[in-house]
């Protein structure tokens, strides 16, 4: 069996191995709340962690052997929603993202787990596995620094509201418009 | 979050793994991002606050007075025999659990001092140290332990994470509210000069100048006027609101926020259409300038000396009764609080509509009604004339603010405002709304910058509800009756539901109201185009059947 | 680890019991002085804590209000959640007691493929029912001992708990919830990670105590090993109540365990969480109508406050007013 193959067999074992990963980098208490209840709207964040590695790992493995080209733009879209969280948890930016690279380690794991891990060609697989993730990794990246920018932006737009009709009055506030705009595109 | 990672620390921080431990075992650290500066001495001495100096609650001295443990502990005993909500609720709790995941920082945060009965916890285990046989005797084994500095910091910590939303009073099979919990915790840790500045500045500012912004009289004014050129421009109707009149027969009250800030202000424009539209003999003040209490946030006392200059402007300017704004924390203190710190306010008349002749019973004594109650009252009556279809290029759902819904009750009245103007309504999950709504995640006085983390965590449950309304039918709009919520729902939406804008319900009813005389509107209050006729004939067509549908698709 | 200490308390107590009857034979001191020293701390305890609750005031109107406020007349208000008088107070008190009306609510919502269901999260308020009414109806059912003729709904109640008919003696149904909605209180304390993390030693006691009670009872009544001579023990409770207490021996050890362990039930009530039952009443998010706008509600230790009066205002902004059109008071 190739690796795709074997990936998509074993999707709920590697899946499971990789969310305990990401887990762990909660408290302890935090992470069984987290694993506990599969509620989208009383366990927002539980929820969201589950169903975007999920999404992810399909991403991935559709993505692997034949083509095995990253689609444009990177991986990094799927994992907006878990990023997104993340990057207003307590987690430096290593941190943040430093759970994207378990996938590896739980992928080799099962795979000696259930003996899968041998043959040359089954190496050349796993590397080409690892620059998919690596890649994912490259774009998570970049959109936890958007997630960031975001969030001072947010602060800084909020000043601004607070004053809103003090800069209007002082015509300050002819970029607001254009700054609207702009966002507008990007969504 | 967000702290420069020291170079060594980089290769011991891969793992992230916390210690399994209890909560009363795991120590409180103040993070970055999650919690609000320190209150000035400036702004501490203004009201007379103690112990006021400038301090830094990232830095390991807090500067407290050196009695402090037995200032905390007296002010405790006081506090016990003054309140039977704080000694009943820290005796009677059972910690069932039915509260845990109803907080909506617990759930944004996952961390277990946000769990509300641990909130409690945090305070019931020095209760019990002090003022229990049990506790006094078996010391942690009775869930007992001295007051020091670390437990200090825990309060703070965490009494400055809770919004005071009453969401866990709701599933508490005692009722045990943990707003009072934090409220006393708040009084207890003000005695120490705990403050935050975003609640001390307004504070100071709003004693001192009538509202928490510290617009001085001129300045209100001028905005006002500038809100009036803008209405202008859009309906070609001149509006000449009056200030601090004599003999208006209604004093109108609403929060400071909506006079200066976007997109509050759009609101407040609404008030002033509607009023003008009206013919309504009303005023404003520049003394009573604010409707929202930061003093609440601070302790019962400041609240009511905040509080005090409602009713003593009402006095001076002789009014008949008081018309109040949307807003959420000042709802629950003017329904719930207001007439038993400054009343009684025998010298109002029981609030009477000028324009349909309905008398507010249920404001017999208070003197003062929701503004939406008196709308919702003129559109029952047939007296507004709309246009709906203006507002239809929005999509709107409605946020109950935590205040107005559980401390209140106010939740039809939005509702049938919103329906009569907006023609897309969709609600959130019923878990969500009315009584068991999520807070925005940054109310009592947590609305800072520097602790945005916290907010949009404690922001992301709401968030989530709307994103789901957002998705399914596409809501771009979330109406609400809080100016807190006009500001900071504004910011979460931005970061978790980008494509949702926030609006206060009066500003959605202006953007409908037809008003006698006006030019034709070609954009709403916003500045935005409105709908083309065509695109509304068959947005009108789809909403009809929505409508029908009603709540049962939510 | 939080439930070791106290499960070892209650051990203790039931050694302490057999010891002290089986082997030191002191039929008064387990058979009348406990009891009595654990009616009086009870009693004495009870109304301590309920005049100390009662006595401190309820300076502010804070009811949560949970449905529609009665506002405008065509409005419907929501009389029950939301009370505006006497009587929906008392119907919310009464669900709220009965019924556990707010544990009720705990609902949760679950995606049932791309749409939302709400299923309802009932085994907290399920357990706390069961627990509670099948204790009441245990207590109710023991009156029996306390009467010289058995009262008729007594005898009734009896009859309806044993309507099953299965063994000799007829099993009380109420037992079996009994035991199994305490043990389900306890399952939770120990598996549920939310309900782990908030659970102290003083949680694990008033459980171990109620299944060490309630596994006497069980076995005193079940089983032929520990079976107690009923008639003994009747005279033993009669001269309780009557207050001319007397020992009776020969009742079985057993019976001691169950009267240690419930005399330290009472004991311990009124210092414990389980004065959680008085408590519920006097709640004031609870027990108050959502009326504070139309009758004011006074708090006694209300008192003056330092304000920043209107004159004071003007004085500070005078010129600056007149300059604005502001009319002012002084020229």
């Amino acid at each position: 069996m190739d690796l795709k193959g074997f990936l998509k067999e074993k999707r709920p074992a590697v899946l499971k191995r990789w969310l305990d990963y990401v887990l762990e980098t909660y408290p302890s208490q935090t992470a069984e709340m987290l694993r506990s209840v599969e509620n989208r709207f009383t366990n927002p964040v539980g929820r969201i962690i589950s169903d975007s590695l999920g999404a992810v790992y399909d991403e991935l493995i559709r993505h692997m052997g034949g083509a095995g080209q990253a689609p444009e733009g990177g991986l990094g879209e799927f994992l907006e929603n878990i990023i997104k969280v993340r990057a207003v948890q307590e987690f430096t930016a290593s941190g943040a993202l430093a759970f994207i690279f378990s996938l590896k380690k739980a992928a080799r794991e099962e795979a000696e787990a259930s003996g899968a891990g041998c043959g040359e060609d089954f190496y050349r697989q796993m590397t080409e596995f690892d620059t998919l993730v690596d890649r994912l990794a490259l774009g998570a990246f970049d959109f936890y620094m958007q997630c960031r920018e975001k969030i001072y932006e947010i602060k800084a737009a909020e000043v601004r509201n607070q004053t809103f009709r003090l800069l209007q009055q002082a015509n300050l506030l002819v970029e607001k418009k254009e700054e609207e705009h702009g966002e507008e595109h990007k969504n | 979050m967000a702290k420069e990672p020291k170079k060594e620390d980089l290769l011991q921080s891969i793992s992230y793994k916390a210690p399994k431990t209890f909560w009363m075992d795991t120590p409180t650290q103040i993070k970055p991002g999650m919690f609000c500066w320190g209150a000035k001495a400036k702004s501490m001495n203004v009201v007379g606050m103690p112990n006021a100096r400038d301090w830094n609650p990232a830095e390991e001295d807090w500067k407290l007075p050196e009695n402090w443990q037995e200032i905390l502990i007296e002010g405790l005993r006081e506090r016990l025999d003054k309140y039977r909500s704080l000694r009943l609720f820290l005796d009677i709790c059972v910690r069932c659990g039915a509260c845990a995941d109803k907080c909506h920082f617990y759930i944004g945060t996952g961390d277990p001092k946000n769990m509300p009965v641990v909130r409690g916890e945090l305070m019931r285990s020095v209760y019990r140290k002090y003022f229990t046989t049990g506790g006094k005797m078996f010391g942690k084994l009775a869930g007992a332990r001295e007051m020091d500095l670390q437990v200090l910091k825990e309060w703070w910590t965490y009494f400055f994470q809770c919004t005071e939303c009453r969401r866990c009073s709701v599933f508490c099979p005692y009722g045990i509210d943990h707003a009072e919990i934090t409220i006393a915790g708040r009084e207890l840790l003000n005695l120490l000069g705990l403050n935050i500045e975003w609640i001390q500045g307004p504070v100071s500012n709003c004693f001192m100048k009538g509202n928490h912004l510290g617009l001085e009289p001129q300045t209100i004014v001028s905005n006002i006027e500038f809100m009036v050129d803008d209405i202008e421009t859009l309906t070609g109707i001149r509006i000449n609101p009056t200030f601090n009149r004599k003999g208006a027969e209604i004093l109108f009250v609403t929060p400071s926020g909506d006079l200066f800030g976007d997109p509050g202000v759009y609101t407040c424009m609404g008030y002033l259409m509607l009023f003008h539209e009206l013919g309504l003999d009303y005023t404003w003040s520049t003394y009573a300038s604010e409707g929202g209490n930061f003093g609440f946030f601070t302790s019962n006392e400041m609240a009511k000396r905040l509080n005090a200059k409602i009713y003593a402007e009402a006095k001076r300017l002789g009014v008949k009764w008081i018309l109040g704004g949307e807003c959420g924390h000042m709802w629950r203190l003017v329904h719930q609080y207001m007439n038993t710190w400054n009343g009684p306010a025998d010298f109002l008349e029981v609030p009477k509509s000028p324009i349909t002749g309905t008398v507010f019973d249920n404001a017999r004594a208070t003197k003062m009604t929701h503004i939406i109650e008196f709308t919702a009252d003129l559109m029952k009556h047939g007296k507004l004339k709309l246009d709906p279809s203006r507002n239809d290029h929005l999509k709107v759902t409605f946020h109950d603010s935590c205040n107005t819904s559980r401390g209140m009750g106010l939740l039809e009245e939005p509702r049938y405002v919103l329906k009569n103007v907006c023609r897309n309504f969709h609600e959130m999950p019923r878990e969500t709304i009315r009584e068991q709504t999520f807070c925005c995640g940054s109310g009592s006085g947590l609305n800072a910058g520097e602790d945005m983390e916290l907010r949009l965590r404690g922001g992301l449950p709401r968030a989530n509800a709307v994103k789901y309304v957002h998705d399914k039918h596409g809501v771009n709009m979330l109406a609400n009756i809080c100016a807190i919520d006009r500001a900071t729902l504004t910011a979460s939406m931005n970061y978790w539901v980008p494509g949702v804008a926030v609006a206060g319900t009066h500003e959605l009813v202006a953007n409908a109201l037809v008003m006698k005389g006006e030019k034709k509107r070609e954009t709403d209050l916003r500045g935005e185009p409105l709908p083309l006729p065509e695109e509304q004939t068959n947005v009108s067509a789809r909403a009809v059947t929505e409508k029908a549908g009603g709540e049962a698709n939510v | 680890m939080k439930a070791l200490l106290p499960f070892l308390a209650v051990v203790f107590l039931v050694l302490l019991a057999v010891v002290g009857v089986k082997a030191a034979g002191l039929y008064f001191v387990f058979g009348v002085a406990v009891p009595y020293a654990a009616a009086a701390v009870f009693l004495l305890g009870f109304v301590y804590r309920v005049v100390k609750w009662g006595k401190t005031p309820v300076p502010f109107h804070i009811p949560t209000t949970c449905g529609q406020q009665k506002s405008l007349p065509w409005i419907k208000p929501n009389g029950i959640e939301n009370p505006s008088g006497t009587g929906g107070v008392v119907a919310r008190m009464l669900l709220e007691v009965f019924l556990f009306r707010s544990l009720f609510k705990n609902r949760k919502t679950k995606m049932k493929g791309e749409y939302l269901s709400y299923s309802w999260a009932p085994w907290l308020w399920l357990g706390g029912m069961a627990f509670h009414w099948s204790f009441l109806l245990i207590v109710v059912r023991h009156l029996r001992f306390f009467f010289q003729s058995v009262p008729a709904p007594v005898q009734g109640l009896e009859h309806l708990d044993s309507i099953l008919n299965w063994g000799v003696p007829a099993l009380y149904i109420t037992d079996v919830i009994f035991l199994a909605a305490v043990t389900f209180l306890f399952l939770r304390r120990v598996t549920l990670s939310q309900v782990k993390a908030i659970t102290l030693p003083a949680d694990f006691f008033p459980l171990f105590l109620l299944l060490g009670i309630g596994c006497s009872g069980v076995l005193m009544r079940y089983l032929k090993f520990f079976r107690v001579d009923v008639v003994g023990v009747k005279e033993l409770v009669m001269g309780l109540v009557s207050l001319h207490p007397a020992a009776v021996s020969g009742i079985g050890t057993i019976f001691y365990v169950h009267l240690l362990l419930i005399s330290t039930l009472f004991a311990y009530f009124p210092w414990s969480k389980l004065v959680h039952a008085p408590g519920v009443f006097l709640s004031p998010t609870r027990n108050l109508s959502n009326n504070s706008r139309v009758v004011r509600h006074v708090n006694p230790w209300n008192y003056p406050v330092k304000v920043h009066t209107y004159e004071e205002y003007e004085n500070d902004f005078r010129e600056k007013m007149k300059m604005a059109g502001v009319p002012v008071e002084r020229e």
